[in-house]
């Protein structure tokens, strides 16, 4: 039982608390649910997910089993052994399917991983200090919007590719991949960084900030327990968009040759398939509509988290 | 006595930037060499029309912006001189309570934790933090158990409680309100107003009130400073302000506010025209191209602060006309 | 006055990228490694003296800002080197190849553009009906499909099983369709413009129908509709205009990402253009080629940006002070 002091406040008191009004994240949920292309996406992704958790408990085969090769089996059409064929090297095409995900997931989430850190780092400085060190930051953030960045790429991975030969970097495991990642998250923290810049400066002249500093908070709880947090919802729907973005990329310099050869992904499996399109299409539709899949998965989902964290802006 | 508070001709300029190159344009005097004192256990109210500085001056008492000039004492000690040690130990001594409790308070933080950050940083122990916590969410009203919940589950009211218990959080002798009511509803500003009240009488607060409506004031202060584009035009004890306002720019505001009481029903002084860009404010006294009595004097010098009486201080040319004939005083009727 | 002076500012600044861009890149390309170490790295057997000819003949010997002013000394007089596998000068090359990249990336945005404002003109103005939620369905899915596997959907379909359009080149080798260059070159263009066109289209139906809705909401569209002019000149000569604004920027976002995936779109087309020679030039490690192709897409890129600037000064003249 509450007795409080004020009796004023207890007629105040007892409107409020038996119904729990909802919060910030739970309001998102309440919209986000009503949307029926964020719920899609939402679908969409959570399937690539739960693939990349248990590929290796539901695929048919195992990723690298070219047995098929030596049946003589291979670009065979679909049938009842292999659900959706086999490809050029005796692989079977849903097997490698599915092992993808859990690549494109890595990229996508270890790539926006690497652009969130720099982009909330940089925007956040930028729109915290202001002043100069803004200009100069989102003046060095243009710089990187104007390159162009898959090209760039490109060219870094194979150069890369050479110099690492004979030294202990050779050592890490998809050395390749990697590459790949922090390349991206290299190039892809501009749009973060604009949007952290917008909300820490929106947010470092708020009220509750001032009431913090007014009791003497130290400068790093200011930034990390009371601007971050309230920054998230409008940085955590260019990092959904960023996910899709990160593994077209990582998919379009697979299919340019220039991919993890060790690793299972479904740019690689375009790559070696596209020659043989005429005659095993599946071995590349298949690998091709997995991509699809996924970023329109994505993309929805961002399209739904903008309706549901910035109702006003739309519609 | 010595203040608890004594602010001496602090100036708050901004400097106004235009053009590709930056290039200044100008200076907007937020504050311009205002002096006043807070003493112990009193509340002085600052009064003005919105945009002539009042909390651009309570922000830069407590340091949430810094002042172009003057001094500012607090408890003794000159808060602009202090490295970041001592500001922070000052910090545990005074504090605000905000105008809006929906912008005030974090919404990803739990009551308890908004209340308590200020235990934390002071290094108090957990246990002395969640004893503290209870104690100050009782004594604003709320109960121990609303430390829980999120800001957004509370009424506007209850969440004023709520900055009002993170101002008082380790015992400050300085409150600064910055028109703590006036984003509630009218029938919960009363309650808060009431709460202010009773929580200065029992831990012996000082209080200065910040607010635009002159009822409130009446009701809360026991003296009361008017600004007028970022200076103090007049200062008196509440009774002495009601009763005899001396600056014309008081009198008006006076007039403005909507009253119940029939005498002073008819007395509209509604100053003409807008309030004077704080970007190039007029010559002399700031207030005469508004004023009913403005003299040639009063468009080529800015009249001084006058004690007219113990207390009462005014800044106008024939304020001393006024202090003779109190009766005329508030009768530019029909002007 | 102002928007002379205005075009004058972005074009300062538009050198200023590319002056910057330049520098990340050379800085880049050389803390990767040695240039003449990766250039040999993969073409074993070569004599010291070898080695140091080459080193001097592409002028890789010297220090690296040495190096970094010369190239930049020379790509301002618009000298890109010596291509190391087609011992061809660059610049040439990058006229030729580069004429091919625009020859499908120009005409695809332009009737990607017509296509989409007619789309989006039907879809946002009978808002919410059935009409308008496929096109942005239909939009919304285009929009997530890779561009590269559009491409490859449509030469499977047209090429191999319908059997009509060619799947690759820009020219056929022997017989040209009726006997024509040109309705050849243009019979070669369907596919590829044809998978650009899908691909920018979904993009900017997206934007330019919820721009184009948010217009037609505002007030001074019921007061050109109220004066009784007819719907299809209040649509067109009124809404279109002002929705015309956002959608502008994105031209020229979507013109880099084109120029930029250009070697995907090229790989799948097998089109001999900027992008397959780029794949060409960092397979075989062609420095001059690299550094010069990446130059000009950069350049290409904010060319079209400055455009775009350009453009909505004469769209809105509101922009000028920006």
């Amino acid at each position: 039982m509450d007795t409080p002091i004020v009796p004023e406040a207890v007629a105040e008191a007892s409107i409020a608390v038996p119904l729990r009004p909802p919060g910030l994240w739970r309001q998102g949920w309440y919209r986000f649910r009503r949307n029926r292309g964020g719920m899609l996406g939402l679908g969409l992704v959570a399937l690539v997910v739960l693939v990349a958790l248990l590929c290796p408990f539901v695929a048919p085969f195992a990723p690298n089993d070219q047995s098929a090769m030596l049946r003589g089996a291979a670009r065979k059409a679909p049938d009842w052994v292999h659900l959706l064929g086999t490809d050029r090297n005796g692989y079977d095409v849903l097997t490698r399917v599915l092992y993808g995900a859990s690549t494109a997931l890595a990229v996508g989430l270890g790539a926006m991983a690497v652009a969130s850190v720099i982009g909330v780092i940089i925007g956040g400085i930028a729109g915290y200090a202001g002043g100069l060190t803004d200009e100069l930051l989102m003046r060095f953030a243009e710089f990187f919007m104007v390159i162009p960045v898959f090209v760039v790429i490109l060219a870094v991975v194979r150069l890369f590719g050479i110099v690492v030969v004979g030294t202990w970097l050779e050592s890490i495991p998809n050395l390749n991949l990697m590459t790949i990642i922090v390349l991206l998250g290299c190039f892809e923290w501009p749009p973060i960084a604009r949007m952290a810049r917008a909300e820490f400066l929106r947010l470092k002249h708020a009220e509750f900030v001032e009431a913090a500093i007014c009791i003497g908070t130290k400068k790093r709880d200011i930034l990390l327990r009371h601007i971050l947090p309230n920054a998230l919802p409008s940085l955590i729907v260019l990092v959904a968009l960023g996910i899709g973005g990160a593994i077209l990329a990582e998919t379009m310099v697979s299919f340019l040759g220039f991919g993890d050869p060790k690793a299972v992904s479904w740019g690689q499996q375009l790559h070696f398939n596209y020659e043989a399109l005429k005659v095993a299409p599946w071995a590349v539709l298949s690998p091709g509509a997995a991509i699809f899949v996924t970023v329109l998965g994505f993309n929805l989902l961002a399209d739904g988290l903008t309706d549901a964290f910035n109702p006003r802006l739309r519609r | 006595m010595t203040p608890l508070l004594d602010v001496a001709d602090l100036a708050v300029h901004f400097p106004v930037f235009r053009g590709p190159l930056r290039r200044k344009a100008g200076t907007v005097r937020a504050v311009d060499g205002v002096s006043l004192q807070v003493f112990r256990g009193e509340t002085l109210a600052l009064v003005g029309e919105s945009g002539c500085g009042k909390s651009t001056l309570a922000r830069a008492v407590l340091r949430l912006q810094e002042p172009s000039a003057g001094q500012l004492r607090f408890e003794g000690q000159d808060l602009l001189r202090l490295d970041r040690r001592a500001m922070k130990a000052a910090r545990r001594r005074m504090r605000m309570v905000f105008q809006d409790p929906h912008a005030s308070l974090n919404p990803r933080l739990r009551a308890g934790e908004i209340v308590g950050e200020a235990f934390d940083i002071h290094g108090c122990t957990r246990r002395e933090r969640d004893a503290g916590v209870a104690e100050l969410l009782t004594l604003v009203g709320l109960g121990p158990e609303h430390a829980a919940r999120f800001p957004h589950e509370f009424s506007g009211g209850q969440r004023q409680r709520i900055g009002i218990a993170r101002a008082l959080a380790l015992h400050p002798s300085l409150v600064v309100c910055d028109e703590p009511v006036s984003a509630l509803d009218v029938s919960v500003q009363a309650q808060i107003v009431n709460l202010l009240m009773e929580l200065q009488e029992r831990l012996g607060l000082s209080y200065l009130f910040i607010s635009h409506d002159l009822h409130l004031v009446e009701f809360i202060a026991d003296r009361v400073a008017v600004m007028y584009l970022g200076r103090i035009v007049e200062t008196a004890p509440i009774q002495s302000l009601y009763a005899a306002p001396l600056h014309p720019y008081t009198q008006a505001l006076l007039a403005a506010s909507p009253s119940i009481d029939p005498d002073r029903r008819h007395q509209h002084v509604v100053p003409d025209g807008e309030v004077p860009s704080p970007l190039s404010p007029p010559s002399g006294c700031a207030f005469h191209p508004r004023c009913p009595f403005a003299i040639a004097n009063c468009r080529a010098e800015m009249p001084p602060l006058l004690t007219l009486a113990p207390g009462h201080d005014v800044r106008c040319w024939r304020a001393g006309e006024w202090a003779a004939a109190p009766q005329r005083a508030a009768i530019p009727v029909g002007s | 006055m102002g928007t002379a002076r205005y075009i004058a500012r972005r074009l300062i600044f538009s050198a200023c990228l590319i002056l910057g861009v330049s520098v990340i890149l050379f800085a880049m390309i050389n803390a990767i490694g040695n240039p003449i170490e990766i250039l040999l790295a993969e073409r074993p057997g070569m004599t010291d003296e070898v080695i140091e000819s080459v080193s001097r003949y592409y002028g890789l010997d010297g220090s690296v800002t040495d190096r970094y002013f010369t190239w930049l000394w020379a790509i301002l007089r618009f000298d890109f080197g010596t291509s190391i596998i087609y011992n061809q000068p660059v610049s040439e090359m990058l006229v030729t190849y580069g004429l091919e990249t625009l020859k499908i990336q120009i005409p695809a945005i332009l009737i990607a553009l017509v296509v989409s404002v007619l789309i989006s003109v039907m879809a946002a103005t009978r808002q919410y009906s059935r009409l308008d939620f496929g096109v942005i369905a239909g939009a919304m899915l285009g929009h997530s499909l890779p561009g590269f596997f559009i491409g490859i959907l449509l030469i499977l379909v047209f090429s191999y099983w319908l059997g009509i359009l060619p799947s690759y080149g820009a020219y056929s080798t022997r017989n040209m369709l009726m006997n024509s260059t040109l309705i050849d070159g243009l019979w070669h263009m369907v596919l590829p413009v044809g998978m650009l066109v899908f691909f920018n289209t979904a993009t900017l139906t997206l934007l330019m129908r919820s721009s184009l809705v948010e217009v037609l909401r505002q007030d001074f569209i019921t007061a050109a509709r109220a004066s009784g002019l007819p719907e299809r000149r209040v649509v067109f000569g009124h809404a279109l205009r002002n929705a015309f604004i956002p959608v502008l920027t994105y031209l020229g976002i979507l013109f880099g990402v084109m120029l930029g995936t250009a070697p995907v779109t090229e790989t799948v087309f097998t089109w001999p253009g900027l992008g397959a020679l780029y794949i060409m030039a960092i397979q075989q490690l062609d420095y001059p080629l690299i550094m010069g192709e990446t130059m000009i897409i950069t350049f290409m890129l904010v060319g079209a940006t400055l455009l775009t600037d350009i453009a909505y000064v004469a769209i809105d003249p509101r922009i000028r002070l920006a």
